[in-house]
């Protein structure tokens, strides 16, 4: 099959496909070939703030779902991802169930939670579900730290998730001869998982369930009626976004092995939101990217800081210190994007290539 | 090409890469050793709120180790470098992203602040080796391997605070609170208050618990005062500590406050609180005031201060910081005796290390793991504004019955 140039579509089936030039796909197999050799020349240092920003990826992808393409605002993202390492901790730690029962298992607890909660999206909507998602989060947090036979209380837990099938195991591959240490192998499982939920939720939102999502997004009133249900489609999109971020939950629970009610607070959920907004809000490769920038910003920032000269040294106690001046970015970053390119990093990167599309006759 | 040419092309590749390359990060021997300098890790805040508390620790630890470096270094030869990383006290995956990043280059870490923090780094250095001194003191980490604890535990201050009010003429009988804060923190400082309450038999009042970005305590300071609560165990941290205590101070409530060490700061006795923790409060800490040139210890670090740091304002966590510098030296002196530099080495140097005290501060027993036990003595401190740090000593050597008694079970 010759890949056509399919910029200019003439088909529907044409308007559906993942790559539309031999360029896109370049691109990709670049990335693909770029995240495989990553943990092998990068420090343990990058690739665990990599496998953070993979786990982030997972969580904005959910809820970008939601907020992005259903026009759901939740401040509660929070929750279920705790709500997914807790689940994994059970599954696997105390019922034994391997990998990746245990994974499944704790995406389809978040993903029944949220569906307990999408009722709420029924009859609210903007600011007063912001509310009411805020709630939940707070609620979620006075159980997360009195459940102390699930989740160690403020204390916390240890957590036992190991990743292994048949004798490969991500703790130890070495014994089957792999030459990669653990933080290597996680780096892999993670932009692995995060391939295939970015897939599946391009594919859910290419095709009819992401129309009638953008359509409930965009005219909720008008699409009920044309034949739309609202019930279905927004509690769904609750369930989905949910069981994402119950997984991303359940990855970090594995990766960190400790976790406490301390680390799904109000400030995480806002992360996630800033990170759709910064990414862009309504597609799928924005919030991957927006995961990226948001939490390798304060590892760039620390690393150039001695090249900028308004930062005191860390333990000098005068002037702006790193922490300070991170907490401004993130500030500046979301107002600046909110303001001037509110389709985020993605529109940025769209505009680059619709510049260079045309080049040089591109005005 | 085709596209699932390019796709097979692109898996082969990724194979080949995976056989050929990458492995464990490149690990020396005696990682953190390098010809005659042994280099000491440090995790602290020192950018962010609790940087109060983290940047006098790692100040105290490279003026303990320049003074050692000057005197010829550990055993006589070895050199001390200490590596710092800022770590965000209210975000524990910045520290196991920070040891990820100096793993390598350190032979120990000679500090960690933050209970989430230490948690979130036990199955790291269990899985590498490596000892670290947690900045924090929960009764846990006592028999927690791999750590190298110091001070008296949080809960046997609180223990010994709540003992030493009780026995004061006319509080027999009154009633006892908390107010701690929502961490693995503030729980020990309760589990201190219910220990102390099974021993000396009576019923806690209200326990309140509140968060580091709280802002309003009017609720719950007026939660405590319908409790009628007589004295309130505060677990807080220097940026809170202030509101809380204002927060009562409006509210023109009264009680005695006793606080645990990291609750404190100077700062504090020179505001417009001065007044009302002159008559309230009371600091449950150890170890010598600072500027008391009576112990040997004091003269020593205050020497040190002297050369080293002559900038630095008196502090109480810089003097803590200088004791824990002492213990990260003995056990490195101990590494070097036996020879062994190595992670291993200097992991069996913990389980063979005598008795240590350091100067001003009491022993701690250290040895075989199940058998470690930490100093049970705390000084209560009272406010002065007048005094270096805000602090002067109101009783020394407080140790009640129920804290010799507390047992340490195994850690994580």
């Amino acid at each position: 099959m010759r890949l056509r140039n399919l910029r200019l579509t003439t088909r529907y089936q044409d308007d559906l496909v993942l790559f539309r030039t031999r360029l896109a796909m370049a691109g990709m197999a670049a990335l693909l070939l770029a995240a495989v050799t990553a943990p092998l020349v990068l420090g343990d240092f990058w690739v665990t703030v990599l496998i953070y920003a993979g786990i982030a990826a997972v969580g904005a992808i959910g809820l970008n779902i939601l907020t992005g393409f259903t026009g759901q605002i939740s401040l509660g993202h929070a929750f279920f991802l705790g709500v997914g390492a807790y689940a994994a901790a059970v599954l696997a730690g105390r019922w034994g169930l391997p990998f990746p029962l245990w994974l499944i298992g704790a995406a389809a607890m978040g993903g029944i939670i949220g569906g307990l909660v999408g009722p709420f999206a029924l009859r609210l909507r903007g600011h007063y579900l912001a509310i009411v998602s805020l709630g939940l989060l707070f609620l979620g947090s006075h159980v997360f730290e009195h459940w102390t036979a699930v989740t160690g209380g403020l204390t916390g837990r240890a957590i036992s998730t190991p990743i292994a099938i048949g004798p490969v195991n991500l703790d130890n591959l070495a014994a089957v001869g792999i030459p990669l240490n653990r933080n290597q192998g996680f780096f892999y499982f993670t932009w692995l998982v995060v391939g295939v939920l970015a897939l599946a939720a391009k594919n859910l939102l290419r095709t009819r369930p992401g129309r009638a999502l953008q359509a409930v997004r965009d005219r909720d009133q008008a699409a009920e009626v044309i034949g739309v249900s609202l019930v279905h489609w927004k509690v769904g999109a609750f369930v989905v976004s949910s069981g994402y971020a119950a997984c991303a939950g359940a990855m970090y629970a594995a990766f960190a092995r400790y976790v406490s009610p301390l680390d799904w607070s109000l400030f995480l959920s806002i992360q996630y939101v800033a990170m759709i907004v910064v990414g862009g809000i309504g597609s799928v490769a924005g919030a991957i990217l927006g995961a990226l920038f948001l939490t390798l910003l304060p590892r760039l920032v620390e690393a150039g800081s001695g090249r900028l000269p308004f930062l005191a040294d860390a333990g000098s106690g005068g002037g702006i210190t790193v922490f300070a001046l991170n907490q401004m970015l993130f500030g500046l970053l979301i107002i600046g994007f909110l303001l001037w390119e509110p389709m985020g990093l993605i529109e940025l990167w769209r505009r680059l290539k619709r510049y260079f599309a045309s080049w040089p006759f591109s005005y | 090409m085709s596209p699932s040419r390019l796709v097979s092309l692109i898996t082969l590749g990724a194979l080949a890469a995976v056989a050929c390359g990458g492995g464990a990060a490149g690990t020396a021997a005696t990682p953190g050793v390098s010809g005659d300098t042994i280099t000491v890790g440090v995790l602290t805040p020192l950018s962010d709120p609790v940087a109060v508390i983290g940047r006098p620790l790692l100040r105290s630890m490279q003026v303990y180790f320049a003074r050692v470096n000057a005197a010829g270094g550990i055993g006589g030869r070895y050199q001390v470098r200490v590596q710092e990383e800022d770590i965000t006290y209210a975000n524990p995956s910045t520290s196991v992203q920070k040891y990820q990043k100096i793993k390598d280059q350190v032979a120990l870490l000679g500090m960690v602040v933050g209970t989430d923090h230490i948690n979130g780094l036990l199955p790291l250095l269990r899985e590498d080796g490596m000892v670290a001194t947690p900045g924090t003191l929960d009764a846990e980490w006592v028999r927690t391997p791999n750590l190298l604890s110091v001070w008296v535990p949080y809960q046997l201050q609180i223990i010994n605070g709540v003992g030493y009010f009780l026995g004061q003429p006319g509080n027999a009988g009154k009633t006892i609170c908390s107010m701690v804060l929502a961490t693995g923190y503030g729980e020990a400082a309760e589990e201190g208050l219910m220990s102390a309450a099974a021993s000396e038999g009576f019923t806690p009042g209200p326990r309140v618990r509140f968060r580091q970005d709280d802002q309003d305590f009017v609720a719950p300071i007026t939660q405590l005062r319908n409790g009628n609560c007589d004295a309130v165990i505060l677990a807080s941290l220097p940026a809170v500590t202030g509101k809380v205590l204002g927060a009562a101070a409006q509210l023109g409530w009264s009680p005695r406050w006793i606080m645990t060490s990291p609750s404190w700061h100077g700062a504090l006795a020179q505001s417009s609180l001065a007044d009302y923790l002159t008559r309230t409060a009371w600091i449950v800490s150890e170890g010598p005031v600072w500027g008391d040139t009576t112990d040997a210890g004091m003269r020593e670090m205050l020497a040190a201060v002297a050369q080293y740091a002559p900038d630095q304002q008196p502090d109480l966590y810089f003097t803590a910081g200088w004791s824990v510098a002492q213990t990260v030296g003995a056990l490195l002196e101990q590494a070097v005796r036996s020879g062994d530099l190595t992670r291993t080495g200097i992991l069996t140097a913990l389980e063979a290390m005598e008795p240590f005290s350091p100067a001003g501060w009491g022993e701690y027993r250290y040895g075989p793991i199940g058998t470690r036990e930490p100093p049970r003595a705390n000084t209560i401190f009272r406010v002065n504004p007048a005094a270096p740090i805000g602090l002067e000593v109101e009783a020394r050597n407080v140790s009640v019955p129920a804290a010799q008694s507390y047992q340490f079970t195994a850690g994580r």
